[in-house]
């Protein structure tokens, strides 16, 4: 082993003063980043699988003279309850294997149910009850009638066809338009849980080098301690979302709830997510210490970083250009660019507004809590930024959103309860997202923030002043960034409709209340996270 | 004895756990004179400086400030003391990164209710007093660790305290600089009748103030 791996690994078992927390700050934010990739992964993965079990139903135009069966569809009325009912006659009963879930090929007559109709079925018993292998969800209402013949058929050429509904392709580009929304936001928490983790490196590793050490040696150093989180983080999250599967398979989303081993891990996915996550925070962590390993004393000495340019915010012009071109007829991918680009504009335009926020409120306070605050955020606008970045993206993610909020009337009510549940969903990642970041990004800032502090409670200053700038720092760049951000949110949802609002009644409205209070109480509660670590580095 | 000197302690006793940092300690300055604390490491010294200053309470014995019973206040009552009525400065500045120098002197003043432009303009005239006129906009990154201290000296005086305490203020500079920092210190402390407690390990410094006062094992061995 290498004298840096020995001393990296050193560092990871002995971390020195505020270490610990900060390490167990990026531990718990590398997990939560773990939770959510594996969560997109095994959902998205949950979502085909449960598309190939009932995909035959969907039929896919056979050649009549080449189908092994036919099928009808009906939406009708059991017991209170809307049931799909599938008429289904085979072609060649003998030869091949039954469908899905059907323990042999229906006979005309015979009738079988899924287990959920099965308690409800009012009508003699039926033949037999489909198993989940022939189901999309354990809740679906659904009977598989075998007969003769079929009025108005569809031809199945396999039992094993990847034709999906609609819905499916509908949940599918929704979910695929959900992870493009919430990559900036994850990738921001990636950042955010090794920059904690690096910023209580910084002087140590500054220390090296003036010390001799290479830029290599340094780098490679980190790169060990951080590998070494991030593992932990992401066997961590795995255990986590494991756990909590059961509670996932709930979610009524796509026609009912989730059989378990749909969400399911495979060993792959784990394997992915233990290399991918360490990796990831591996990068960001040696970004982050970038400056330290090529100028040192800069970061000793805690000089003026250069100011951020107001070219960026040329790129907030892209997005909303590109949706407007494609719109609503335009193919997946270049939506996903516009949104992808729009999310990215934000994302680099962010740092430059909070400058701008930090000098004027420096520039104009007349008392110690704002100068505190305001310098800050002059001082750091990426790192003020960071914390809080997930959330000013899911303000963009909400703003986005609420121009195409149908009520559920007049329109498909399926989509719009997937709608309705997927909009719910998408929130709530980017919120356990957003307080991940905000509680990893306070812990981040009460550490850095110990030494002065200390020194300024010993001269009599109260820790609530501090306390409050902080505060301060972590809520204003969400009211003064987030705010606007739903606005260009919104922006680019007009832009992508060609200028229609979808929204009707008062839907849209409701989200944007809803996002923006929510996300001011999130940040102040995650905030708090900060307290007791300042607290304790601080005291005397 | 409390009549005549601003700042005093009578039997002070602290102890960590079973560790005893201060065994029964009495000092007196008096306003406008420095009084240096030396002695070996871990013996103490530090202990009395922080008794003094009311951050920590001691188990025994008294402190007054100016015909106030110091360790008797509460939390509360000896942050608003420390703010008002003492300045600090510490061995390696501990100047708030993202304020300029006459931001940093100016905080505490602000933090008591001054306004921004009066505790600025406050701010300034100390620096220029303390021959930072020029370097009032510049960030602590941006300045010599001499010019640094210089601006934590600044902080320290800026709300006209009765007492200065200096927790090693040179032992980050070299001798030269050193030198002028204590000087000014001290100078610019007793000028203003301030009574100045300074803790160093260095003769030079000592020498600077009127009187030594050696801690060994938490005991005065000599004065």
């Amino acid at each position: 082993m290498s004298p840096m791996t020995d001393l990296g690994l050193r560092f990871v078992r002995r971390p020195g003063p505020g270490g610990r927390a900060a390490n167990l700050a990026a531990l718990g934010a590398t997990a939560v980043v773990a939770l959510l990739l594996t969560f997109l992964v095994a959902g998205s993965l949950g979502l085909v699988h449960r598309s190939d079990r009932i995909g035959w139903r969907g039929a896919d135009k056979a050649d009549p003279a080449s189908a092994i069966g036919a099928i009808g569809q009906t939406e009708e009325t059991v017991d209170g309850r809307q049931v799909l009912r599938i008429d289904l006659a085979t072609m060649r009963p003998n030869q091949l294997p039954p469908p899905p879930g059907l323990d042999h090929t229906p006979k005309p007559g015979e009738v079988f149910v899924s287990p959920e109709l099965a308690k409800h079925w009012p009508g003699p018993k039926p033949t037999g009850v489909i198993s989940d292998k022939g189901l999309s969800s354990p809740e679906e209402l659904v009977v598989i009638r075998g007969v003769a013949r079929v009025d108005d058929p569809q031809y199945v050429s396999s039992w094993r066809d990847s034709v999906m509904d609609s819905r499916m392709v509908g949940l599918l580009i929704a979910v695929a338009f959900g992870i493009t929304l919430v990559l900036f936001p994850i990738l921001s928490l990636v950042g955010q849980a090794a920059g904690v983790a690096a910023k209580r490196r910084e002087h140590r590793l500054a220390a090296l080098r003036l010390a001799g050490a290479t830029r290599t040696q340094v780098l490679w150093l980190s790169a060990v301690e951080q590998a070494v989180v991030g593992l932990a983080g992401a066997v961590v999250g795995l255990v986590g979302y494991t756990v909590l599967s059961p509670l996932i398979a709930r979610i009524p989303l796509g026609g009912g709830r989730w059989y378990v081993h749909d969400i399911t891990v495979s060993w792959w996915l784990v394997l992915v997510v233990l290399v991918a996550v360490p990796i990831l925070s591996v990068i960001s962590a040696l970004i982050g210490l970038g400056r330290v390993s090529i100028t040192p004393l800069g970061v000793v000495r805690g000089q003026t970083r250069k100011a951020t340019s107001a070219l960026r915010l040329g790129l907030l012009v892209i997005g909303p250009v590109v949706l407007g071109i494609y719109g609503m007829k335009a193919a997946v991918i270049p939506l996903m660019i516009g949104v992808g680009m729009a999310a990215l504009a934000v994302r680099v335009v962010g740092p430059w507004a909070v400058q701008l926020i930090g000098k004027t409120m420096a520039g104009l306070a007349n008392g110690p809590v704002a100068l505190l605050a305001g310098r800050r955020l002059a001082d750091d606008p990426k790192g003020a930024f960071r914390p809080v970045a997930a959330l000013v993206l899911s303000g963009f993610v909400t703003g986005f959103i609420s121009v195409f909020m149908p009520n559920g009337q007049g329109q498909d009510e399926a989509t719009f309860h997937d709608l309705r549940i997927g909009v719910a969903l998408l929130l709530s990642l980017v919120f356990l997202t957003v307080a991940a970041s905000t509680a990893a990004g306070a812990v981040g800032t009460a550490l850095d923030q110990a030494a002065p502090a200390r020194a300024l409670r010993r001269s009599g200053v109260p820790l609530q002043v501090i306390e409050r700038s902080a505060r301060v720092a972590a809520v204003v760049p969400v009211i003064g960034v987030g705010l606007p951000v739903v606005g260009f949110g919104a922006l680019c949802g007009l832009a992508l409709s060609g200028g229609k609002i979808v929204t009707q009644g008062n839907s849209g409205v409701l989200l944007l209340i809803g996002q923006v209070v929510a996300g001011l109480v999130l940040v102040a509660v995650a905030g708090a996270a900060g307290a007791p670590v300042l607290r304790k580095a601080s005291a005397n | 004895m409390q009549q005549q000197a601003v700042l005093s302690g009578h039997g002070l006793v602290k102890y960590y756990g079973p560790v005893v940092g201060l065994a029964g300690v009495d000092v007196a300055v008096r306003s406008g004179e420095a009084l240096a604390v030396m002695g070996p490491s871990g013996n103490g010294k530090t202990t009395l400086l922080h008794v003094l200053a009311g951050i920590l309470t001691p188990d025994q014995g008294e402190v007054w400030l100016a015909g106030e019973r110091v360790d008797q206040l509460n939390d509360a009552a000896r942050t608003v003391l420390r703010r008002r009525r003492l300045g600090f400065v510490f061995q390696d500045n501990q100047l708030l990164a993202e304020l300029p120098a006459d931001e940093n002197v100016a905080l505490p003043l602000m933090v008591d209710g001054v306004s921004r432009r009066d505790a600025i303009g406050r701010a300034r005239m100390m620096l220029a007093q303390v021959g930072l006129a020029a370097e009032a906009a510049r960030r602590p990154g941006e300045l010599s660790g001499g010019q640094a201290q210089r601006v934590a000296i600044a902080r320290a005086l800026v709300g006209e305290p009765q007492a200065v305490f200096a927790d090693e203020p040179t032992g980050a500079l070299d001798a030269a600089t050193g030198a002028q920092v204590i000087d000014l210190l001290v100078g610019a402390a007793t000028h203003r009748g301030a009574a100045v407690v300074v803790v160093t390990h260095d003769n030079a410094v000592a020498a600077r103030c009127n009187r030594v006062l050696q801690i060994v094992d938490g005991r005065v061995s000599s004065r």
